[in-house]
Formats: C-alpha cells, sequence, structure tokens
C-alpha cells in the first residue's frame, strides 16, 4: 500500500512527454535537440509530419503534442481535433508562423490549449509545454493581440449594426472557392442552393472590399485558410 | 579555424535550433544570429562570418535582397539560402543574387551541414529536392516532359496568366492586350489545359508560386 502511494506521488515528478508533430526537419531536429537539454521533458517520436500522428498517439499516449506542420493552419487544427478524440486529455500546442483571428477562436473552441509563434524563444515554447500540461492555455503576447483584435473587431462591426467580421459558414465558402470548387460543389457540400452560395459570394466580396477570385484566393492564403 | 556561421531568420525557435545543431558540429562555429535581412548586412560587416545561411522570406528586407547587397559588398563570403520553398522562382531569384548554396527546411540538418562544406570548397551546393526541381524544369523545357511550368506557355499566355492572377476580368484583359475577349477566354482555357488545372484557384496559387504576381493586397 505504502508503496504504490510512492509511486503514485513519483508520477507526479514524471517528465512530460511530448510528441512532436514537424515536416521541416531541420527544424525538429533543432528543437528535439533543445528538448534533450530538458530533464523534465521526454520527447516519445521519431520524425512525424501529421499523417501517422494519431497512430503515434495511440501508441505513446504522449501528454502534448507540438503541431508544426507546413500546410494550412486549418489543416492542422483538423489534426488537433483528430489527437483529442483520439486522447480527449492530450494537450496541444501549436507553433504558427503566423495566426488569423477566426482560425486561432476556431482553435479555441476545438480545445487546442497552447499557441506559441515561431519568432518565439525555445524558453516561452518549454513554458508553454509546462503551463498546457496543468491545464492551463497558453498564448504568446502576439497571440493574445491577435484574439483581443478580433474580439475588438467583431464588437465595433456589431455595435454598428453592419457587421463586416466573415461568419463561420462564409469562411468555410472560402476555403472551397479558394480550392477551386464551383458554386454548384459547394451548394452540395454544405447542402444549401447554389442561389444561397451565390448570394454569399457576393456578401463575402463587399465584406471584403475586394471583387474578384484572384484576390479572394490571396486572402485566403494570407489568413492561412488555404495553402500555395 | 572553424568555418565561422552567421544566421538570418526571422523565427527565434528556428534560430535556436539552428545553433543547437551547429553546437555539434565539430569544425562550425555560430558567430551571430540576425533577425531580418538589414541585421544580417549589419553583422556580417562586423563579424566577417565564412558563411552566411539565410531565410529567403523575412520581413522587410528579404532574404533575396539581403543576398544581392551582401555578395555585392562581401564577395569572398559564401552564401547559403534555407526555405520553406524548393520552387524555380525562388532558387533562380537566389542563385542569380550570389548564393552558392540551397537547402529546404524540410530537409534534415546533415544536409545544412554539408552544404556549408560544399560551399567552402568553393562549389554550388543544392538539396536533393531542389537539384530535382531544377532537373525536371530542365527536362520540361526540352519538352520531353509534363509537368506545371510557365516554360509550357506561351509569352501571350503568361501575360495573361499573371493578369488574371491580379484579378482583372477578361473583358479587362482585353482591352489591356488590345486583344478580343473570346482570345482571351480560349487562352485561359489553353493555359489551364497546358498546365493540367482545373479552376481559377489552381491558377492564382500556380502564379504566385512562379512569381508573376505578388500575395500582397
Amino acid at each position: 500500500m505504502i508503496f504504490r502511494l510512492k509511486m503514485h506521488n513519483m508520477n507526479i515528478t514524471e517528465k512530460i512527454s511530448i510528441l512532436l508533430v514537424d515536416d521541416h526537419r531541420v527544424m525538429s531536429q533543432g528543437l528535439r535537440l533543445l528538448f534533450r537539454r530538458e530533464p523534465c521533458i521526454e520527447v516519445v517520436n521519431g520524425e512525424c509530419h501529421g499523417t501517422d500522428a494519431a497512430q503515434l498517439v495511440r501508441e505513446h499516449e504522449p501528454n502534448v503534442a507540438i503541431i508544426d506542420v507546413n500546410r494550412p493552419d486549418t489543416d492542422n487544427i483538423e489534426l488537433s481535433r483528430e489527437l483529442l478524440s483520439e486522447k480527449p486529455d492530450i494537450k496541444i500546442v501549436l507553433l504558427p508562423t503566423q495566426l488569423h483571428a477566426h482560425v486561432l477562436e476556431q482553435a479555441i473552441r476545438y480545445g487546442v490549449m497552447g499557441f506559441i509563434l515561431k519568432e518565439c524563444n525555445f524558453a516561452e515554447l518549454l513554458n508553454a509545454v509546462k503551463s498546457v500540461h496543468r491545464g492551463n492555455i497558453y498564448m504568446c503576447s502576439k497571440i493574445k493581440d491577435i484574439l483581443a483584435n478580433g474580439y475588438l473587431d467583431r464588437a465595433q462591426a456589431a455595435s454598428m449594426g453592419n457587421s463586416s467580421a466573415l461568419t463561420e459558414r462564409e469562411y468555410e465558402i472560402i476555403r472551397y472557392m479558394s480550392l477551386g470548387r464551383s458554386s454548384k460543389e459547394i451548394a452540395g457540400k454544405l447542402n444549401i442552393s447554389s442561389k444561397t452560395v451565390d448570394a454569399c459570394r457576393r456578401k463575402i466580396m463587399t465584406k471584403l472590399e475586394i471583387d474578384s477570385v484572384a484576390e479572394l484566393v490571396k486572402y485566403a492564403i494570407r489568413s492561412g485558410i488555404t495553402s500555395i | 579555424m572553424p568555418v565561422k556561421i552567421l544566421i538570418a531568420d526571422d523565427h527565434k525557435i528556428v534560430r535556436e535550433g539552428l545553433c543547437a545543431m551547429f553546437e555539434k558540429q565539430p569544425g562550425m562555429e555560430i558567430v551571430g544570429e540576425a533577425e531580418d535581412g538589414a541585421a544580417a548586412i549589419r553583422m556580417a560587416r562586423e563579424l566577417k562570418p565564412d558563411v552566411v545561411i539565410l531565410d529567403v522570406s523575412m520581413p522587410g528586407m528579404d532574404g533575396i535582397d539581403a543576398t544581392r547587397r551582401l555578395s555585392k559588398e562581401l564577395p569572398e563570403m559564401k552564401i547559403i539560402a534555407l526555405s520553406m520553398y524548393g520552387k524555380r522562382a525562388f532558387v533562380t531569384k537566389m542563385l542569380e543574387a550570389g548564393a552558392s548554396g540551397y537547402v529546404l527546411k524540410g530537409g534534415a540538418f546533415s544536409e545544412l551541414a554539408e552544404a556549408v562544406t560544399t560551399v567552402m570548397g568553393g562549389e554550388v551546393y543544392l538539396c536533393t529536392s531542389v537539384a530535382t526541381v531544377l532537373v525536371d524544369e530542365y527536362v520540361d523545357r526540352s519538352g520531353s516532359s509534363i509537368g506545371a511550368s510557365t516554360a509550357r506557355l506561351t509569352q501571350r499566355e503568361v501575360e495573361i496568366l499573371k493578369l488574371l492572377a491580379e484579378g482583372k476580368s477578361s473583358k479587362e484583359i482585353a482591352s489591356l492586350l488590345e486583344i478580343s475577349v473570346q482570345a482571351v477566354d480560349a487562352g485561359r482555357r489553353r493555359i489551364m489545359q497546358k498546365l493540367d488545372m482545373q479552376s481559377l484557384a489552381d491558377l492564382v496559387k500556380f502564379a504566385i508560386r512562379e512569381g508573376l504576381t505578388s500575395i500582397d493586397d
């Protein structure tokens, strides 16, 4: 009995196990090396580019997953969801170069807990890992700004009665459009009429003050909704 | 004497990772870290490194500009581009600007170390995937392979593509190029066919990759 209690106490000071999902090999090798110097951290996996992440979570049951994959942020959020459904108590940290307010809010809703921009230093990433492991949300200061500004933009638009903020559905339509889908295809995917899709398209263009599909695609790339 | 290396990348975490890797690399030493192109030039003047490893896309003065200036001012110094993208447009621009190595961030660190050794020996180093892109391009130009490249388009088609990617309508393009709207639409269909693309969105992304249009608003 006493022995078991002791074991339990040891568990508390056990290492934090990390799954590192990173398709920039130079970057992941560097991060791995930096984490290896930390006595409280253990990276459980070898190379992982994303596709086998769920499998690795099943195998190693890591406490924290750090996701840094070079593709649209929305795809990385999908991956976060997948990992969370695999292991609901896993803590996810995203490590993007930039993050659009809309994508950030979506990630928070899905249960991502850590957000560190790559311009931050390793010490901050380490803090984030420890913090999310304790069950807290961690955002670097720029991410907090993005969140606050996104919120203020919406509040301001709402108070002016003329919202220029995009809705969830409009973001979805932008994503499909930037993948080259036609109104008809989008209508099928979203179970709405082509007419509704076209009306949404016009509304999106007005809200973003742009007048061509080309500009819309560029907007989607800049916002992390689609990739080049 | 170890090879003195200056690193320029706008992401602190990337620089720290690189420093950690180079610390373990015998015969190489990081002498400085710059966070953008302007800082890279300032530090290169001061520290006189043997090699500068430059991120291609940095805010402010980007890697291409910085390379151009560095290779002019300090021609002895070797420059290695470190990039997320292996697209032809980036590689060509960096090499033209004076870089003698091009390594992808998706490659292993050993490639970067090998690049340092190679350029110090006075040779050009291209990582495997970049070399493949350039070879494909070459094969493409000779017409024996299919693949998406502007080399397969006529000058007129490139003009149409560029304007489409800037958001111009067929009518606007017609008047800008002084051709008929039908000719623009036919050109557009031909471009899509040649590049094997199905949508305007694909064309815009292709034009960005090829450096024909800018992603900014």
